[in-house]
């Protein structure tokens, strides 16, 4: 076997699941999140890259599952089309508080544009800054600024106060103003 | 009640983290490995890649053979007074914050465009970032000779690659080619590192020969030398088309009984495994051939019907080559063509065939596989299945019942007795 077939499955074992539910919060079906890091994984070992730690491996294939995603993933209208034939509820049945939210903020995405949702995703999950959203999706800083506004306001009238969504980073100048809601 | 949306996202992501996740998951690497090994082999089909010092080394020695050194053959002459531009000083870093590659042909005809292909690696992504294309010129005796390499295209891939004309004339007014001789591909890499911008460099040779048949003799000679940057125990590919066998000679019974001794051996359809059966397959293949011998060797095209059985709908990610011909013998495979599955698009299968593409050849198949065929079977009878290797995405019951599925099945046809001779 060769040494990047070893790094492969070295990846998939150790981080497959943590890059399965990255893309989960992306594309919001857990089936289409594993076809898109699979689809990520080709295309990021098809580089044939040797001596990477699988730290570094990873944050490839997170940038490779973003844009493939918000590339449009090709299967994506298909299964739209079958899902809900499927019996399986990816989030589970709401049990608690926590559950609850977690169905509630699962629904609030599917709202959202790809770009929206994608944007959403790496500041509140990823926790980066709109410069490097911004880098990470080849869009103005501008554009980032507006999709999260955008995001943030419709997912706050379906989901309420989202305290947490106006809170500005200190390296960035955008200031999300949930004030503005229409709810 | 207000909701914490980093928390809440935090909570989403891990309520798919599973162990049947990570189990699903670890099932397609070798999936994975099949696809990723057929890019790979694609790409280095397009381009070679230049490692700098196996490059001079090659030309050197294919030069020294036609009995001239590079300065020699020049026939305008090289001077670096008379062909610079402006001097190149670039600044070396002593940590360069992204590994830059870049590939081309080690030789190419002066006064032609050559394609180059670049791609920054970032060992770091979270501390750099690469954010612009590069820019490509040739170089010699410290010189720029050359215009900028124009950007053609930024491919799919990560890292991004980036393609490259590369024309092989001077950057003088009047463009006349270059002369002969070894110059410098000099490729500059801005990087934004910690939100401060640097450049890295990388160089590698090229060879500017007078002729595009000594170019093309070199190039050759290179990739000849060049090892592979990815060697694997198991095949990578069969070449397009590659049915027929006619170019290899025909395999004797004593080759196929050789085979069988090491049946039963490996998953069906592997040459040499035993034919796989299974009590309720939820896919079938429909094959159909034409009732007359065939030569040893003969290609084997056309379609084949894809349905579900048991009255399913079933909707699964199948390569798009198609079907394999696979031909046993006394219940083992003895002849398949060595297919990667590159890429897989989704197939919906009712009652209804779908035709889907059927490619092989009546020849032996070795174990362990080889990309070539062995040689055309002997004749004798065989028999012949249509396969193909699906991951199943949803299966819909006959009484409307739907369910997810992530495995991969191997479909195959009713048996169709061949006759080779």
């Amino acid at each position: 076997m060769a040494a990047w077939e070893h790094a492969l499955d070295d990846l998939v074992r150790t981080r497959g699941s943590a890059l399965v539910g990255y893309a989960y919060l992306l594309c919001g079906d857990r089936r289409e999140a594993e076809d898109l890091v699979q689809d990520a994984l080709v295309k990021t070992f098809s580089r044939g890259r040797g001596g990477l730690e699988t730290h570094s491996l990873e944050g490839y294939v997170r940038r490779a599952v973003l844009t493939t995603y918000v590339d449009g993933f090709r299967r994506r209208r298909r299964w739209a089309a079958v899902r809900h034939l499927l019996a399986t509820d990816d989030v589970g049945p709401a049990s608690d508080a926590g559950v609850a939210a977690r169905a509630d903020v699962a629904a609030a995405l599917e709202a959202l544009s790809p770009r929206e949702r994608a944007c959403v995703v790496l500041r509140f999950y990823e926790d980066l800054t709109v410069p490097a959203i911004a880098d990470a999706l080849a869009l103005s800083q501008g554009s980032v600024k507006r999709y999260l506004s955008d995001a943030v306001r419709r997912m706050e009238h379906l989901l309420g106060p989202l305290p947490g969504a106006d809170v500005a980073p200190d390296d960035d100048e955008i200031t999300l103003t949930p004030t503005r809601s229409d709810r | 009640m207000s909701i914490d949306l980093e928390r809440s996202l935090h909570d989403l992501a891990r309520s798919v983290q599973d162990d049947a996740a990570s189990e699903r998951m670890a099932g397609q690497v070798r999936h994975m490995v099949t696809r990723i090994r057929r890019r790979r082999h694609v790409r280095q089909a397009a381009t070679g890649v230049v490692g700098a010092g196996a490059a001079t080394a090659v030309v050197v020695g294919g030069l020294q053979l036609a009995g001239r050194g590079p300065l020699e053959a020049s026939p305008a002459g090289w001077s670096a007074a008379a062909w610079g531009c402006e001097p190149e000083t670039p600044t070396e870093l002593p940590d360069p914050p992204v590994d830059v590659e870049v590939s081309h042909p080690a030789a190419a005809a002066s006064g032609t465009v050559t394609s180059l292909v670049v791609s920054a690696h970032e060992p770091d992504p979270d501390a750099t970032a690469v954010e612009v294309a590069p820019t490509v010129v040739l170089v010699r005796d410290g010189v720029v000779v050359s215009r900028p390499a124009a950007l053609t295209g930024t491919m799919e891939s990560f890292p991004v690659q980036h393609a490259f004309d590369l024309s092989l004339t001077s950057c003088l007014p009047g463009s006349a080619p270059l002369p002969p001789g070894t110059y410098d591909v000099l490729v500059r890499q801005e990087v934004v590192r910690l939100g401060v911008q640097v450049v890295a460099v990388q160089h590698s040779t090229l060879e500017v020969t007078a002729t595009r048949e000594e170019a093309d003799e070199l190039a050759d000679r290179a990739r000849t030398a060049e090892p592979s940057p990815a060697p694997t125990a198991a095949p990578t590919t069969a070449p397009e088309g590659s049915a027929s066998a006619g170019g290899s000679a025909p395999a004797t019974q004593a080759d196929v009984d050789a085979l069988l001794a090491q049946a039963p051996q490996g998953t069906f359809p592997a040459c040499a495994s035993a034919v796989l059966s299974e009590a309720d397959p939820p896919l079938t293949l429909d094959l159909t051939l034409e009732q007359r011998p065939y030569a040893p060797g003969e290609a084997v095209g056309g379609t084949v019907g894809l349905r579900a059985t048991g009255g399913r709908t079933v909707i699964a990610n199948a390569p798009t080559h198609g079907a394999l011909l696979v031909l046993t013998r006394a219940g083992a495979v003895v002849g398949r063509e060595y297919r990667d599955t590159e890429d897989v698009e989704l197939v919906e299968a009712s009652g209804q065939p779908v035709d889907v593409a059927l490619t092989g050849s009546m020849s032996l198949c070795s174990a362990p596989a080889q990309e070539l065929p062995a040689g055309g079977l002997p004749p004798g009878r065989y028999d012949a299945y249509a396969v193909m290797e699906v991951m199943l995405k949803e299966v819909t019951e006959a009484d409307g019942t739907a369910r997810a599925e992530t495995r991969s099945v191997v479909v195959r046809s009713e048996p169709v007795p061949v006759t080779i001779g």
